[in-house]
């Protein structure tokens, strides 16, 4: 049986996911994720 | 990885992938959400509860199925196939709290050597990023397809 991940394709799209208050799922994560992006000790980014 | 691990499938979208939990407090659904960071092709990596009924995402649950191991195990084939068919896109992951991030951090001392056949781990310390080093306590990691 075809394992239905096959069906990954090279489009990746952005989407929003969201609790169910509403409140978008790992916000607060991202935030911190995002400004530490800006740190140094990253190769070459993608 | 040789290690247990759940069956996992995505549907339309190529970011979000299922499995089930299955332990003591029954059959749990599952999903793990690749969430684009500011920066092109660097994705956060989420774990979340789907609400059997409702479908609504919780990331705030701590299940506590008693499968850690073999979650965990899932979560790295899921990323090792996302990486396969996206080599040149970064995985972030980081825990909710320090214990979850501790948690994640003896998860990979456990097969450090498995991931390093496939990955570039590094961690990032509050100031600066690093490679990692598995006695260092770190609040996010990233992944990095060799």
């Amino acid at each position: 049986m075809k394992n239905k991940s096959d069906v990954l394709t090279k489009n990746v799209p952005s989407k929003r996911y969201l609790r169910a208050d509403g409140t978008p799922l790992f916000a607060e994560k991202l935030a911190l994720i995002n400004e530490a992006l800006k740190k140094p000790g990253l190769p070459k980014k993608p | 990885m040789n290690y247990p691990s759940y069956v996992f499938h995505s549907n339309e979208n190529p970011t979000q992938f299922f499995f089930e939990s299955i332990g003591p407090k029954g059959l749990i659904q599952k999903s793990v959400i690749l969430t684009a960071t500011e920066e092109n092709n660097i994705f956060n990596l989420g774990l979340v509860d789907v609400d059997s009924v409702s479908g609504q995402l919780s990331d705030m649950i701590v299940t506590d199925n008693g499968d850690t191991d073999k979650i965990l195990a899932t979560i790295f084939q899921i990323v090792w196939q996302y990486t396969t068919r996206h080599p040149t896109h970064w995985i972030l992951f980081a825990g909710n709290s320090p214990a979850r991030n501790r948690l994640y951090r003896m998860a990979i001392n456990h097969a450090l050597y498995e991931i390093y056949e496939s990955f570039s781990l590094l961690g990032f310390t509050g100031d600066n990023w690093e490679n990692f080093e598995p006695t260092k306590t770190y609040q996010i990691f990233l992944a990095i397809r060799k």
